[in-house]
């Protein structure tokens, strides 16, 4: 287009008459301004080059040139000259052209691979997400119903629920609780059903149903922990986490079907392994929300948090003890030393900040993280497979000895201590250290605010754990 | 002289030809990102555009006794198709969310319009392939899709999937007798018995894998290892499903002095899928093209043809260019029978 050639171009191209599968080998003659000549065996044609179209040209290749002639006859040149040339010549400006022009940039390809991840990125982690809430605190009770009302049927039919078999006294006082909680909740309609499934769970819809299975009923004993989940299970529905989830995952799908469209089947699947990954993040999000609610209502109706953390230590034990009941409840909420910290200890949601400390800050950290030396259930001298390891709750940070910061002194504390029966560390005492005595002081006090899940034996906590830990301290550069 | 000529002819001289892929793994990367970030830029119209540079870089890369295959689709017609497609389903999924009624409504809608869907985009992709100057194209109509569905999707329905080896089967027949290149039809020859065997198969692999994984979810207790080890356990019978329908439904395929031949092994491609799923793993999802370019390949470098006699192929009469619209159905709604 913008400069035409100044002497006559050859090349040899392949021509296809449009008629016959039969591949001519031909020479291609292109003078400047003039006509395109082609000749080969039994074929000798002129074309001018306002009747011809040029294919369109893709990423790198320069044997792709294919002119098309009106008859529907069309040559193919590998010949990148006679492509120049026959792309300057015609008149006709193709602006696909520009596209092969982006694609051999290696700049504009690197920008669009940025581009690509910043938006698919915010999309799926913030955009969807966002959109999902939203799109969910709009929707009509009544849609919600529907979704409650067809799955709750489904899941019957299906004989995934059957009738409960609960005695009808627990099932009352379980149900007088609930009205009281739902009453709290006025915008809400709440309603409790108990099933029996061969698991134990609990989970709510959408539409404010709470569902109970049997055995979890039974496994959690007092009235007051089944109460504590269900505080869980109104927080999702307080918060329409049911709705969302719908939501969010049927907006991933689409947008990662939409994107791969062109990709085979199962690379398809190989893209939704991230998006699983994904969408159990957005749920532990979730279940933090709910645990977050429950707390705060827990509080306000003079329930113990520490019924919670009941609940969901006894619904860890069942599944891990038996092989073949599996617990769904585990599995969709993810029971960690910290989910439980959080619970016991302050809001999940706006986690304190750390002192800051200017120039050089210390850090310290556990070589060892804390190995038990020996393990023994209170009263009895054995170590026995029965026992449940403490698992740490919270570890307070020390704090670095102003005098050894000063002089910029590092160094460690071994330190010796008995996690009882409450979780919390007693009979403290240092059994050695570099400089010698220097930390002690700060470890001592600091192993003093440690708080433990209290040790278990044979499912009761009435068992004591031995444990030696080395705290260094160290100055960052 | 036309002693010589004869000659020459009469004999069936046997030849094998070996289909060639010179696509490049990278080139087709930058390709893919460049036309995904243009796709969001424009809010999804270049995807039309996208489809169509994509869709030939893979054509013109695929080679046969030293020319190449083309896509000439009009990227304009493709964009009015999946426009139309996308105001359908933003309808339905609107109805959707009205009511209940109107919800099945458009299930069956959705259901009824797959027939169509099939035939149209059949026509449209295979109308817009070339080689050698010729177009294919594809000769079912919708009536005759409609009955082709019903007979091959009944038994299906009655055994409760049991009979869907015959769906596949009798659909991956209909679609093939019904194709040319040319003036000249193509026909299929695979039986039954074959797919009923890789179903078998699948099915017994998919009993036990299900039972093994019952049997270790239940063992261990971190979130995520069971959809992590359910994937783990889902490629080897992906690859050999994969491997074993598409040997099946080239080895069965003929057109006038040509025999398909594909000799794909379940091994190689189960080694390019477990590569491709750590690297889109471990980049998460960037290597997706070049994971595509990879079984591509290997599909290709598998492809053999068997040829009889060598006369040439002509041009098709009565070919109307079909609309895009089926097209854009059968993109937007994913599906891909992968016979190309």
């Amino acid at each position: 287009m913008s400069n035409p050639i100044a002497s006559m171009v050859q090349g040899t191209a392949r021509y296809f008459d449009g008629q016959r599968s039969t591949s001519h080998v031909v020479q291609l003659k292109l003078e400047p301004g003039g006509p395109l000549e082609v000749q080969g065996d039994e074929i000798a044609l002129t074309w001018p080059l306002r009747d011809l179209a040029l294919g369109t040209q893709v990423g790198f290749e320069a044997s792709w040139t294919v002119v098309h002639i009106p008859t529907g006859a069309s040559c193919q040149s590998a010949n990148s000259v006679v492509r120049r040339a026959l792309s300057c010549e015609s008149k006709q400006p193709h602006w696909e052209n520009n596209l092969q022009r982006m694609e051999q940039s290696g700049g504009i390809c690197v920008g669009a691979v940025g581009l690509c991840i910043a938006v698919l990125g915010t999309l799926l982690t913030v955009g969807i997400p966002y959109m999902a809430g939203q799109i969910a605190a709009l929707t009509p009770t009544s849609v919600s119903e529907n979704i409650s009302q067809s799955l709750l049927q489904a899941m019957e039919t299906a004989d995934i629920l059957s009738p409960t078999e609960l005695p009808l006294v627990r099932r009352r006082s379980l149900l007088s609780r609930f009205e009281q909680a739902a009453q709290s909740q006025p915008e809400l309609s709440l309603e409790l059903r108990f099933y029996k499934v061969g698991v134990a769970n609990a989970f709510a819809l959408p539409d404010g149903t709470v569902v109970v299975t049997d055995k979890l009923v039974k496994l959690l004993e007092t009235d007051d922990r089944a109460v504590a989940v269900l505080w869980h299970e109104i927080g999702h529905v307080k918060h329409r986490h049911g709705l969302e989830s719908v939501i969010e995952s049927s907006a991933t799908a689409v947008l990662l079907t939409t994107i791969l469209g062109d990709l085979e089947q199962f690379t398809v699947l190989t893209a939704g392994l991230p998006a699983v990954y994904l969408e159990s993040n957005n749920s532990r999000g979730q279940e933090l929300q709910a645990d977050k609610f429950a707390q705060l209502q827990m509080d306000a109706t003079g329930l113990p948090r520490e019924r919670f953390v009941e609940a969901l230590s006894m619904i860890t034990e069942t599944s891990s003890s038996k092989a073949g009941s599996k617990t769904n409840f585990r599995a969709s909420h993810p029971v960690t030393p910290l989910r439980l910290k959080m619970f016991i200890e302050g809001s999940p949601l706006d986690p304190e900040p750390l002192p800051e400390v200017r120039h050089a800050p210390p850090r310290w950290s556990l070589p060892y993280p804390s190995q038990p030396s020996s393990l023994c259930p209170a009263g009895e001298a054995q170590v026995s497979a029965d026992l449940v390891e403490p698992l740490p709750w919270e570890r307070q940070q020390p704090t670095y000895p102003a005098d050894a910061h000063r002089e910029e002194i590092q160094g460690w504390s071994d330190v010796r201590y008995v996690v009882d029966q409450t979780g919390r560390p007693c009979n403290i005492e240092a059994i050695g250290g570099s400089p010698q005595h220097l930390f002690d002081e700060a470890a001592l006090a600091a192993v003093k605010q440690w708080t433990y899940q209290p040790p278990r034996y044979k499912g009761q906590a009435t068992a004591v754990s031995r444990q030696e830990t080395r705290i260094s301290f160290e100055l960052r550069d | 002289m036309e002693e010589q000529e004869q000659k020459e002819v009469d004999p069936p001289k046997r030849t094998t030809l070996a289909l060639s892929f010179t696509g490049n793994e990278f080139e087709y990367t930058r390709l893919w990102f460049l036309s995904l970030a243009l796709t969001i830029l424009t809010l999804g119209a270049y995807s039309a555009w996208s489809k169509v540079r994509l869709k030939q870089y893979i054509h013109r890369n695929t080679w046969l006794e030293g020319d190449n295959f083309d896509y000439v689709a009009e990227p304009l017609s493709i964009l009015r198709g999946r426009a139309v497609v996308a105001l359908i389903l933003v309808g339905l999924w609107v109805a959707e969310a009205i009511s209940l009624y109107a919800s099945i409504l458009s299930f069956v809608a959705l259901f009824l319009a797959f027939p169509w869907v099939f035939v149209k985009a059949r026509q449209f992709e295979l109308h817009n392939t070339t080689y050698r100057g010729l177009r294919f194209g594809y000769v079912g109509s919708v009536g005759k899709t409609y009955r082709e569905f019903t007979i091959a999707g009944l038994p299906a329905l009655f055994t409760l999937g049991l009979a869907s080896f015959y769906f596949h089967w009798r659909l991956t027949a209909y679609a093939l007798n019904f194709s040319r290149y040319g003036n000249v039809r193509a026909t299929w020859h695979t039986s039954a018995g074959t797919f009923l065997g890789i179903y078998s198969v699948t099915g017994l692999y998919f009993g036990l894998a299900g039972f093994t994984g019952s049997l270790l979810s239940s063992a261990t207790d971190v979130p995520l290892v069971e959809e992590i080890f359910g994937y783990v356990l889902l490629l080897p019978i992906s690859a050999y499903f994969r491997v074993s329908t598409q040997n099946a439904t080239y080895r069965g395929l003929r057109i006038a002095g040509y025999c398909v031949h594909s000799e794909q092994r379940t091994l190689a491609l189960f080694g390019i899928y477990l590569t491709n799923a750590i690297a889109v793993v471990l980049t998460l999802g960037l290597a997706l093209p070049w994971s595509k370019i990879r079984t591509v390949r290997y599909r290709i470098k598998c492809l053999k043809l068997k040829r009889f006699n060598n006369v040439p192929f002509e041009r098709g009469t009565g070919s109307l260019s079909p609309d895009a619209l089926g097209s854009g159905g059968a993109d937007i709604g994913g599906l891909d029978l992968g016979i190309g």
